[in-house]
This record gives structure tokens, C-alpha cells and sequence, in this order.
């Protein structure tokens, strides 16, 4: 099978979700995002601690990883639910989405009057983005851009990866792929108790917003960069009890540890795959079907981590 | 007289809510800290933001320990993956030895991310009913450590609001208490003032260190401070630099001798008014000031902004009446008459300290009724290193 | 030099006796008149509410006043009676390297 039915977005491609997606342009209005989702159950939403406090370009970058999730080909359309004061102005992050070809509706929490207002606009906004549905298309395995990361590790998760990723490229798929290495500068500093000592360790010189070679070992982060990246998919190699996920994309958790057998936050179990061919054929097919619609575990438990990733420290 | 009504604890500080705090030791647990806040709403339940970043685990390790174990904390329920390194044990450890009671519940033990929702649901809700059954006694008011900011600030916050709350923590720090001026990087421009008036030399070079530190940082990391201070929103409320904001910004801590610089969430050891070093950021200075202790903050606004601190009532003053009316649900105290001439910094002072108490006491703030509880560790490192 | 009644909700802040700017809480028209230490003060620009309008003639590079303390340099000439905020005042602190 190297088809599958997604939503077409024009432009953007195809997407394997048709999401309406809430997120805040600065962190002041995550509680009110968390409400507006409450009365829309049919939304995704986002939120994080960034869009304010931040130094030039890392701003900047801020507010393009923003932008580019926002216009993820698995969302149908995104509702900016702004504060008003913040550096992060939400008609500013909603200009960089409609640049991005994304559809975007703006809600401003100090112009409308306070939360419940902002509620209540936003709710209409979302009904009426509700209403409009996508066209489905079928389309083949090229229009994929699948995400594939893996814990490090002990080294067998990374080894599952190598595999997968190849597979993936033989199947027509485009892949971006990245092994999040541990923390293995935890010795450096290791008493640190300044905060400055870490940043400067990055060395000196002039901050520069650049989505294409920003990268991150955070999990939540590295999702977020795939998703502003255009992956529609994405699988999650790992040994540890991690049930990490994303608000617009489907991540297929894949074990590669005995000790995760069975457990209700992971899809498919490889532990135990003497065949690594086979086994990886499987998955290729199981992430197909899930662009297919196939629902993963994260997705089943609402997983919605995000992170942005940073060059510079809050002011 | 000066006392409230509150819930004294065998550390020998009070508090002024009698929380059970559901806490993620790492973002991946966000959505079950949620779930379980979904079926318990009288829990506080964290979303956890900027986890341990590499070679600051021991920061972050020390600044949870002191959050979840703020003396409104009447139990912390932590969330782990169960993984080797996960850090829940030592984090249990440290919050253990406070002597506050503190369960571990990691993915691993429970068995699965259902179990382990279904197991944390059924022992908050056990917790939080024993909470709701202590009852309030008085305590003096000398035991609050109030944290006071100003976020999304005006021209107006200089004289209305922060001078208002100053007085409060005159008053506050007369009465024995003491109080937490934070955010540094907006004291830029106002720290010669503070020094002028610390109590000791070394606490005087201690204000201007830590405040040039940031300055310094900033340079150093080859970015300039104008493009980020002051924000849009300050600037369109009639704040054009960062010295105006700091001068305004400082009048928030009253006018009695700093005693004292602390570190982030750290807690002071002395009492009276406190400089905490944290970044200007809304919710990692208030995040902060929980980890030190505090147990209400006082937060003025210009712009009006709803964040409060998800373990300490948070009570919100307006710097004026306009913005006080069209975000009515968001606002406390409205120090707007001082502008107009229609009240005077002492009777907007007397309204704060009066709300103190009563807040203190158990009356709830505008910012509980939304169920706003933010937090935000501070970032300690670069996501990545381009040269690395 | 047109002039005009005073105009009584007109309040204007002035923090310090050393100050360069006051503070128009309600903002102020071209025209309109405060009274300032018992004298006539007449606006020569439009000042949005809350923000500082100057209250002498300042040079470029001179420091600016607020609170008794300097809160930056006039990066123009500014005539009293004008609008003081980012297109004339700078932040003397917090710049990035030359």
C-alpha cells in the first residue's frame, strides 16, 4: 500500500489530519486556550511559556516555529489567541501563518474584554472554522514527510532507527530524522547554580532566527521543529516510559525494550524483532495506516506536548 | 490587628491555601497531571514548561523541591516516567526531608498511562479531602512572604499601582513580614537606588551585581536589550526605556532597606524586603518566588493580564480605572484613583493591605476563580550549540 | 501664538522639581493648556494618554529626566510642549556592542 486518503491543503500538500488548532502567541493566554478547548472538544491546541521576555532573534524564532506549526499541512486552520501587550503580537504570528499559505483567525484577550469574551469569540471562530471541511485526496507516499526520532540510549533504539528511516526513504517517503542525544553535557557545570554560565557556553556573537538549522534533544522541541518542518507523521523509537506526542501530528511509539511490552501508551512493540526487515516492513505499513486515519496511542490519550526551541534566556 | 487566618505547619511557616499539587517532574507527563486535573479540579495540577535543560539539573532539581514544597502545600503528588534518571526519586527525597507529604507515582510503577491517571485520581482526591478538613487558625501576618510584580506594565505603573504596593509592603515589613522584589532585568537603571538603600554594604554590592549581571549577559550574548525592553504593549502604554520602567518598577518594594539578595527560588534568611534574582519573565518570576516561599503574590498590570502563580493566590492591580472596568473579571484591587486624584497612594495601600489579609484568610482572588495556575521553570541553556 | 481657555482635565504629573517630563495621564490635543506650578503650559503635539510630554527645550544627547533620575538620552532636539517617547528618547542602557 503506498496510498493513503489525507486532506488536500493546496500548496501546503496533503495532510493526514484535518485539525482546527488553538494556540496562544504568548503564554499569558495558555489558561484561556485550556478553556476555549474545554467548550470545543473538537479542537487541538497548544501551549507553551514563550512570545514574551525574549531577546531579538531568538523572538524571531519563536515566532516562526509558531507560524510554520500553525500551517502544518494536518491543520485545517488555527486560532491565535493573543493577549495584546506581548512582543509575540498575535497579528504578527498570524500574518507569518497566512504567509505560510496557512488559514488563521485572530482572538485578543485585552481588546475583547477579559477571558470570558475572549471564550466566547473564539467559540464562534471555531464553529465557523468547524464548518468548512477539507477535501479528501488520495495521495501517494511522496507527499509524506515523516519525522522519525530516537531516544539514545543504549544504542538500540538508535540502531531500530537507522533502519526505519531507510525503509521509510525505499517506500518514496521523505524523512527527516534525528537520534536526541542524552545529556551527556550534564557534567559540564555541573553545579551551576548561574544561569548565565550555560548560555555563554554557546559562545558569543549576534543571535540569528534560522528555522532550517535550529535543533533540539528536547523531545517536546523536537517534534515542534518536525511539525514546522512539514512532517505530517511521525514514529517515536524508544526504550523509556515516554508517552510524548503532538497537537497536530500522529506520532506512532514504536518500544524497543521488553519492559514496555503491552503498556497503553505504545503502538507496536519491537523489543523482541529477530527479523529487523520484516519488522521494520510492518511499521512502514502501520505508519501508512495511520496517515490513513488510523489513531495512535498518543493521539488516543491527547497527547499534545510542545516546545519551542531557545538561543537566548527570558528576561 | 495584624493577623489572618491560615494553616500553620510543622516547618514553623504558614500557609494560606491548603493545597494538593499534582506535579509532572517532566513535561512527557503534562497530559496525565491534566487528566487527573479533570477529574479532580480542587488539585492543582501543573503543566510543567523549560525542563531540567543539560548541566542544570541540579538548579532544577532544587527549584522544584522548594515549589512543591511551599507552605500552602498541604501534599505534592509527583509524576515520573519511572525511567532510570528520571530524577522523581531525589525530587521526593529532598521534598521528604521538608517534612511535606510527598508520593511518587511513575508511569513504570503504575503500569501504563491509565493506571497511572486512574492511581494519581484516586489519591488526590483522597488528599484533597483530607486538606479541605484542616481548619484555619491565626497567625500573624508577620509570617507572609509576599511576592510582588508588575507585568504587562504602563506609565502609570510607577505611579499608581507600584507606589500603592509599596506602601502594603511597608506596612507588611513593619508588622515583621517580608516581601520579594524580583525581575532584574527590569531594575536596569534603578539599582543604584536600591544599593543606596540596602542595609549593609555587601548587600549593596550585592543589588548592583546581580542586577549589571544581566546587563552583562546581555552584551555578551551580542543582543540588545531595546528590542525586547521595554514590550510593545508597555511602550504603547507610555513606557519608552528600560530606566523608566525600572523606576517605576522599583516603587513596588516600598521604601525599606533591601536586606537581602537571594537566587532563583531560593529562600530568604532574613526578613524585610528581599531582592530575588529572577528574570523579568511573568511566570518564571513567580515560579520563583513560590520556590522561596512565598505564599501570595501581589501582581500590578497596566495592560491587564490574567497569569497568576499556580501555587500562590496571585491579586491583581490595576495601575488604572479604564483598563480595571473593561477586564473587570481579571482585576482585584484598582489603584486608577490615584491618577485622578480621586484616592491617595495610602488609601489604595490600606485596599492592598486589607486584601492581604483577607486573601490570606481564604477569600478567593479574581485569577483563582479561572483556575489560572502558571508556571515556568527558567531557561537555563541553549536548546542547541551551532558550533557543537 | 494661538491661544486658548486652559483646559481643566488636562492632569498632568510631574514626579521630581528636576524633571524634564511630566506624565499626561488622559493624553492632551495641540493647543490645549495645563496649569504647571501656577503657570500656563501649552501642548505643541498631540500626546497619547499616559505617555510624557517634555516640559523644557532639550538638545540631542542631553539626559532625560523622570522620577528625579535619568531614563535615557534625547536622541533629537525636542521643543517643550512636544511628545517625548521612542522616535526622540533612547535607552542609555542595555545596548548591544558597537
Amino acid at each position: 500500500m503506498t496510498r493513503f486518503r489525507g486532506f488536500d491543503r493546496g500548496a501546503r500538500g496533503v495532510g493526514v489530519r484535518d485539525h482546527v488548532l488553538l494556540l496562544p502567541s504568548v503564554g499569558c493566554t495558555n489558561r484561556t486556550v485550556e478553556l476555549i478547548a474545554r467548550r470545543c472538544p473538537s479542537v487541538r491546541h497548544l501551549t507553551h511559556q514563550h512570545g514574551c521576555a525574549q531577546l531579538g532573534d531568538d523572538l524571531a524564532l519563536s515566532r516562526q516555529v509558531l507560524a510554520a506549526v500553525a500551517a502544518n499541512p494536518n491543520v485545517r486552520a488555527a486560532v491565535v489567541v493573543g493577549l495584546g501587550c506581548e512582543s509575540n503580537q498575535a497579528g504578527d504570528l498570524a500574518a507569518a501563518v497566512g504567509d505560510l499559505g496557512g488559514n488563521v483567525e485572530v482572538a485578543v484577550l485585552q481588546a475583547l474584554g477579559g477571558i470570558d469574551a475572549t471564550v466566547a469569540a473564539a467559540e464562534q471562530l471555531v464553529a465557523r472554522l468547524d464548518a468548512t471541511p477539507a477535501t479528501r485526496v488520495h495521495a501517494d507516499a511522496s507527499a509524506l514527510t515523516a519525522g522519525v526520532i530516537a531516544d539514545a540510549g543504549d544504542g538500540s533504539a538508535a540502531r531500530l532507527h537507522a533502519a526505519v528511516v531507510a525503509a521509510l526513504r525505499d517506500a518514496g517517503l521523505r524523512v527527516i530524522a534525528r537520534v536526541l542525544r542524552q545529556p551527556s553535557h550534564t557534567t559540564r557545570a555541573a553545579a551551576a547554580d548561574r544561569v548565565e554560565e550555560l548560555w555563554l557556553e554557546r559562545g558569543t556573537g549576534a543571535l540569528h532566527a534560522d528555522l532550517a538549522a535550529a535543533e533540539s534533544d528536547n523531545p517536546s522541541e523536537a517534534l515542534a521543529l518536525l511539525a514546522a518542518r512539514g512532517a505530517q507523521v511521525c514514529i517515536h523509537v524508544t526504550a523509556a516510559a515516554t508517552p510524548v506526542g503532538s497537537p497536530v501530528m500522529p506520532v506512532l511509539k514504536v518500544g524497543v525494550d521488553p519492559s514496555l511490552r503491552g503498556l497503553d501508551f505504545v503502538d507496536v512493540d519491537m523489543s523482541d524483532a529477530h527479523d529487523a526487515t520484516a519488522a521494520v516492513a510492518t511499521l512502514v505499513d502501520a505508519l501508512l495506516a495511520v496517515a490513513d486515519g488510523r489513531e495512535t496511542a498518543a493521539e488516543r490519550w491527547g497527547q499534545r506536548d510542545f516546545g519551542i526551541p531557545r538561543m537566548a534566556p527570558s528576561m | 490587628m495584624d493577623e489572618f487566618l491560615g494553616y500553620p505547619r510543622r516547618q514553623g511557616n504558614a500557609g494560606v491555601r491548603n493545597l494538593v499539587v499534582v506535579m509532572p517532574t517532566s513535561e512527557v507527563l503534562n497530559r496525565c497531571a491534566e487528566l487527573v486535573g479533570e477529574a479532580v479540579p480542587d488539585a492543582v495540577c501543573i503543566q510543567h514548561f523549560n525542563a531540567a535543560a543539560p548541566g542544570a539539573a541540579g538548579f532544577h532539581l532544587r527549584v522544584l523541591a522548594g515549589y512543591v514544597s511551599n507552605p500552602n502545600v498541604f501534599a505534592a503528588l509527583l509524576l515520573a516516567s519511572g525511567d532510570p534518571g528520571d530524577g522523581g526519586e531525589e525530587l521526593a527525597e529532598l521534598v521528604a526531608r521538608r517534612g511535606v507529604h510527598v508520593e511518587l507515582h511513575t508511569l513504570r510503577g503504575a503500569g501504563g498511562l491509565g493506571a497511572l491517571v486512574e492511581r494519581a485520581t484516586e489519591r488526590a482526591r483522597s488528599l484533597v479531602a483530607a486538606a479541605g478538613a484542616v481548619e484555619r487558625e491565626a497567625v500573624p501576618m508577620s509570617q507572609l512572604l509576599v511576592g510582588t510584580e508588575c507585568g504587562g506594565s504602563d506609565a502609570l505603573s510607577g505611579l499608581t499601582a507600584n507606589p500603592a504596593l509599596g506602601w502594603a509592603v511597608d506596612r507588611l515589613v513593619e508588622a515583621g513580614g517580608s516581601a520579594l522584589l524580583c525581575e532584574l532585568p527590569e531594575l536596569i537603571g534603578a539599582e543604584h537606588l536600591l544599593a543606596r538603600r540596602a542595609a549593609d554594604a555587601t548587600t549593596a554590592d550585592a543589588v548592583v551585581g546581580a542586577v549589571r549581571r544581566w546587563e552583562e549577559l546581555v552584551r555578551r550574548l551580542g543582543v540588545d536589550l531595546r528590542g525586547a525592553q521595554p514590550t510593545p504593549g508597555n511602550q504603547a502604554g507610555g513606557l519608552t526605556t528600560v530606566e523608566e520602567k525600572s523606576l517605576g518598577g522599583m516603587a513596588k518594594g516600598g521604601s525599606t532597606p533591601v536586606v537581602e539578595v537571594v537566587g532563583y527560588g531560593v529562600a530568604p534568611q532574613r526578613s524585610g524586603l528581599v531582592l530575588m534574582d529572577t528574570p523579568g519573565h511573568d511566570v518564571e518570576q513567580m515560579t520563583g518566588m513560590v520556590a522561596g516561599g512565598a505564599q501570595i503574590v501581589v501582581f500590578t498590570t497596566g495592560r491587564g493580564t490574567p497569569t497568576a502563580a499556580a501555587l500562590a493566590p496571585t491579586i491583581k492591580v490595576s495601575t488604572n480605572t479604564a483598563m480595571a472596568r473593561r477586564l473587570a473579571e481579571h482585576i482585584d484591587v484598582d489603584a486608577g484613583g490615584i491618577a485622578t486624584g480621586r484616592a491617595t497612594r495610602q488609601q489604595i495601600g490600606e485596599q492592598i493591605w486589607d486584601e492581604l489579609r483577607a486573601v490570606a484568610s481564604g477569600k478567593p482572588t479574581r485569577a483563582e476563580r479561572f483556575g489560572q495556575a502558571d508556571f515556568a521553570m527558567p531557561r537555563t541553556a541553549p536548546s542547541w550549540y551551532a558550533d557543537a | 501664538m494661538r491661544t486658548r481657555e486652559p483646559v481643566a482635565e488636562v492632569t498632568v504629573i510631574v514626579l521630581s522639581a528636576a524633571d524634564d517630563v511630566a506624565v499626561c495621564v488622559d493624553g492632551a490635543a495641540v493647543g490645549d493648556v495645563a496649569m504647571l506650578g501656577g503657570e500656563p503650559f501649552e501642548f505643541v503635539e498631540a500626546i497619547p494618554a499616559g505617555h510624557k510630554v517634555a516640559l523644557r527645550d532639550l538638545a540631542a544627547g542631553d539626559a532625560v529626566r523622570k522620577y528625579g533620575e535619568s531614563i535615557g538620552t534625547a536622541t533629537r532636539a525636542v521643543r517643550r510642549g512636544a511628545h517625548v517617547h521612542v522616535h526622540n528618547l533612547a535607552s542609555a542602557r542595555g545596548g548591544a556592542p558597537a
